[in-house]
């Protein structure tokens, strides 16, 4: 669940920082107070040593004056033996700190010399007790006695267990008693003090260092007189140090305190690990060293619990914060966790999602905000989107039955082939858009005059398309009407202007081809000149030019005539063409196109090979403008044509007369026999019709023209009957019906469609025009 | 162009043979219609049109064939062509003129044809 989350990180590097910190923290507070410790023992320590020293050294004086004070009064007053027994006694009973005090005289001064007098009380079970240290004692040698006297100076005696007297283990004080006696001053005695060493330890004992620190004190030779372990009283010190430990190091620190300085050093503890202390210092009146001992760690242990106290509180708190951390950063990225659930749900398209509430205005509150407002938006946008693409697709079929209906507007639907005896003629148009604005146009009036034109409404699209139709529907007018080209220029600029608020414009090439004298008429409006191959050359053809049509009123556009000769290739073409762009932005060219037009090929394989040279220029780049092309070729040689015609009047001989002038004609030009029998009957039911239906004025003719060319027969019929297009109006039967529901007549027309390859009709001069023609 | 129409006629069989030489046009096709009906009028079982010298035929004339093929099943009869030559039959299969009319290609199939009716109608 937490895994590499916003709260794993959060905690783990807040905990992280902050436990180094406090870990950094707690070393640096250790080493100073460490340090700060050890010299704050020290110096407790020395003062302690100070301190025991001192009230011991106060003990000693106390005694020591005692002592010396009784001997002063011995030495000034003559006392009795007995007398002096009570004067003990009462010293001794007097001074609880006092253990025991002996009083002796030199033999010599007694009052019995052999004997002597020496007199000991001491404390025994609580009570004063007396001894007489005379006799077996022989107190004269004993060193209490014996150092003051030869000396003559007073001092303490090197501790000692008292076997006679007290039993336990003891240091003296004596004092050797002088009196003048003759008026010479001679030793007279001694007076002793004893202590006992556990009066020492008494001190001893209150020095505190550590658990196991304690003090000792050593008498001048080095025995300890008080220590912890009092198996070892009485025992040179250097002789029960604790293995380990460096004697000499030891006997040098003795020396040092025997010169009367202090000494202080650092030695292995027992258990060799940590580091003990040692101090020791004389005291100043008897010179017994005086030391305390005590390991550092054990100093250091009220710090180390501290510590061990802090880092515990530490961890806890810690402990305690990750807790809130993990819980306030899981509260805070919980709406974060939903939101990452919702988003991958709105990516599955479901818009509806609810995302996670979140009231706070903090930077989650604006986030999922910010998510709301994406999710409306977007849901609004493929809305919006979903309506586009279908408000689109709804266009884009409009679009296509609107050019539909252009090309349906065109000759032969915007891919026309002609093939006259005359003349070959082929032309395409294919819009940049599904609907365009170039046109072209093609009419032969009679078999004398071929009308053709190719224009351009500028731009292209719908309302090129709009304005196209228009310019189509008066210039089919205009040609059917036979003016001329310049005049249909005009006329149509005249009707263009009117209305075209948005100034759109055609420039178009019209001309009229006599195809006897093979003239052209022509006219162009702002048209690119066409291109003219003769023999192994083609060039654009040089025209006097007229302006762009629909922009204004009353223009007039000059003639050109050209003289064609058999064999030209006429191109007519937009600038579709020669304006092509490719990907690097260079045009296709006028030369391009005219040096594909010297290739002596088929119509449609020529015209179909400039749109593909067109389309391998421009690449992958879409195609910008209309393209349309339109050729007209004329046969190298006038094929020898023959022509033949009939007048009919309308009466009973007719089809007769007809059939018969058919026959023969058709014998005469030796045509197949099968061809003979059906261009025969396709005549008849012709005619036929005509006189059934036409109407004919009376006195008036049909004219039939055959032609024969080389390779195609053609028939025109004309006639002053009403109008009527027999390929477009005559009653058809339906075929392929049984008997029952076959219709009787509707026949005709079937029958001359299927047997011509060409038909075409045309009203003009108040006649009926239909030409039909059989390739050969 | 004219037409010259000759029919023979088997009471006995109850079969004309109408036979057409020259041209069924505009002009010559009243006179054929005539012809034709007089014999259609006879109630024959079988009407058969031999054409085999036929040269042309026009819209007009299959207007009158059609017309008497109409006839002739009305009356439970039959209509039948015999020997159509390439061009007649090209006229007939664009116009898809009388797809169930029996159609002969020589005399044999005609005879047989012809056996064959007898054959039902005595069986009738």
């Amino acid at each position: 669940m937490l895994g590499s989350s916003l709260t794993t990180r959060l905690a783990t590097m807040l905990t992280l920082c902050i436990a180094l910190t406090l870990t950094a923290i707690n070393t640096v507070d250790y080493q100073v107070s460490k340090r700060r410790i050890l010299k704050d023992v020290e110096a407790s320590a020395e003062t302690t040593v100070a301190r025991a020293a001192r009230d011991i050294e106060v003990r000693l004086a106390s005694l020591e004056e005692s002592t010396e004070l009784l001997a002063e009064v011995l030495s000034q007053t003559p006392y009795t033996e007995s007398q002096l027994v009570a004067l003990l006694r009462d010293v001794v009973d007097d001074r609880e700190d006092l253990f025991g005090a002996a009083l002796a005289l030199e033999p010599r001064w007694t009052e019995n010399p052999q004997r002597g007098f020496a007199a000991y009380f001491y404390y025994h079970q609580g009570e004063v007790t007396y001894t007489d240290l005379t006799g077996s004692y022989d107190y004269v040698l004993r060193n209490w006695f014996r150092e003051p006297a030869s000396n003559g100076q007073s001092g303490w005696s090197e501790p000692y267990f008292d076997e006679g007297g007290g039993n336990v283990y003891m240091a003296t004080y004596s004092v050797p008693v002088f009196r003048t006696i003759d008026g010479k001053r001679e030793f007279f005695g001694v007076v002793t003090a004893d202590l006992t060493l556990d009066e020492l330890q008494y001190y001893l004992d209150r020095i505190e260092l550590g658990e196991s620190g304690f003090g000792f004190l050593l008498s001048r030779s080095g025995k300890i007189m008080a220590t912890q372990n009092r198996d070892n009283l009485l025992r040179p010190l250097l002789q029960v140090l604790p293995p380990g430990q460096d004697v000499t190091h030891w006997a040098e620190m003795l020396t040092d305190v025997s010169d009367g300085q202090n000494a202080s050093s650092p030695v292995p503890c027992e258990d060799a690990t940590d580091r003990c202390i040692v101090k020791l210092a004389p005291l100043s009146s008897t010179g017994w060293p005086l030391g305390v001992y005590y390991s550092e760690r054990e100093m250091l242990a009220p710090l180390r619990e501290y510590l061990a106290k802090t880092v515990l509180s530490e961890v806890v708190t810690l402990a305690l914060l990750m807790i809130v951390v993990i819980w306030v950063s899981r509260r805070i990225t919980k709406p974060l966790r939903a939101l990452a659930i919702a988003t991958v749900d709105i990516s599955t398209g479901n818009f509806h999602t609810p995302l996670p509430a979140a009231e706070s205005k903090d930077e989650l509150g604006r986030l999922v905000h910010a998510f709301s407002l994406m999710q409306d938006n977007l849901q609004r946008y493929i809305t919006q989107l979903e309506k586009e693409t279908a408000s689109r697709n709804r266009l884009e079929g409009e679009l296509a039955a609107a050019a539909e209906i252009q090309m349906s507007m065109l000759p032969a639907g915007g891919n026309a082939s002609v093939e006259e005896p005359a003349f070959s003629l082929w032309a395409s148009l294919r819009p940049a858009k599904s609907v365009g604005g170039d046109l072209y146009a093609f009419h032969l009036e009679g078999s004398q005059r071929l009308f053709i034109a190719v224009g351009d409404v500028s731009d292209k699209g719908v309302p090129a398309a709009i304005f196209m139709a228009r310019a189509m529907t008066l210039l089919q007018q205009y040609a059917h009407a036979g003016l001329d080209a310049e005049l249909i220029l005009a006329r149509l600029n005249d009707d263009l202007v009117e209305g075209n608020e948005n100034c759109m414009f055609l420039t178009l090439f019209a001309g009229w081809l006599d195809l006897e004298t093979l003239q052209l008429h022509f006219a162009s409006g702002g048209h690119t000149p066409p291109s003219l191959r003769r023999g192994d050359t083609c060039e654009s053809i040089e025209q006097l030019d007229g302006p762009a049509l629909g922009l204004a009123e009353n223009l007039e556009f000059p003639v050109n005539a050209l003289q064609l000769e058999p064999g030209d290739l006429l191109a007519i073409f937009t600038d579709g063409v020669d304006e092509a762009f490719n990907a690097e932005r260079e045009q296709f060219g006028i030369e391009a196109m005219n040096e594909l037009l010297l290739q002596h090929r088929p119509l449609p394989e020529l015209g179909q090979a400039s749109f593909d040279a067109v389309d391998h220029h421009a690449g992958s780049t879409p195609q910008s403008d209309d393209i349309t092309v339109m050729l007209l070729e004329l046969p190298a040689s006038r094929r020898c044509e023959e022509t033949r015609q009939i007048r009919l009047g309308s009466n009973e001989q007719t089809v007769n007369r007809l059939l018969k002038w058919m026959s023969a004609l058709l014998s005469q030009w030796q045509l197949d026999a099968g061809l003979q029998s059906e261009m025969i009957l396709v005549a008849e039911e012709v005619t036929s019709n005509i006189i059934k239906y036409g109407e004919l004025p009376a006195e008036t003719e049909i004219e039939l023209t055959v032609a024969l060319s080389e390779n195609s027969l053609s028939m025109t019929f004309s006639d002053p009957g009403i109008a009527f297009d027999p390929l477009t109006e005559a009653r058809r039967s339906a075929l392929g019906a049984d008997i029952d529901h076959a219709e009787i007549g509707g026949l005709g027309v079937h029958l001359l469609q299927a047997m011509t390859d060409q038909q075409e009709y045309r009203r003009s001069d108040d006649q009926n025009h239909l030409r039909l023609v059989k390739q050969l | 162009m004219e037409l010259t129409t000759n029919v023979e006629i088997n009471e006995q069989k109850s079969v004309a043979k109408v036979s057409l030489i020259g041209a069924l046009n505009t002009d010559t096709a009243p006179a054929f219609e005539a012809r034709l009906q007089e014999v259609v009028a006879q109630g024959l079982q079988v009407t058969i049109l031999d054409m085999k010298e036929l040269d042309y035929i026009s819209s007009a004339g299959l207007r009158v064939i059609f017309k008497a093929a109409k006839q002739v099943k009305a009356a439970g009869h039959r209509l039948a062509a015999a020997n159509r030559r390439p061009h007649i039959d090209k006229v007939f299969e664009i116009l898809k003129a009388l797809p169930d009319m029996a159609v002969f290609a020589n005399d044999q199939e005609m005879d047989e044809y012809l056996e064959s009716m007898q054959e039902q109608v005595k069986n009738s």
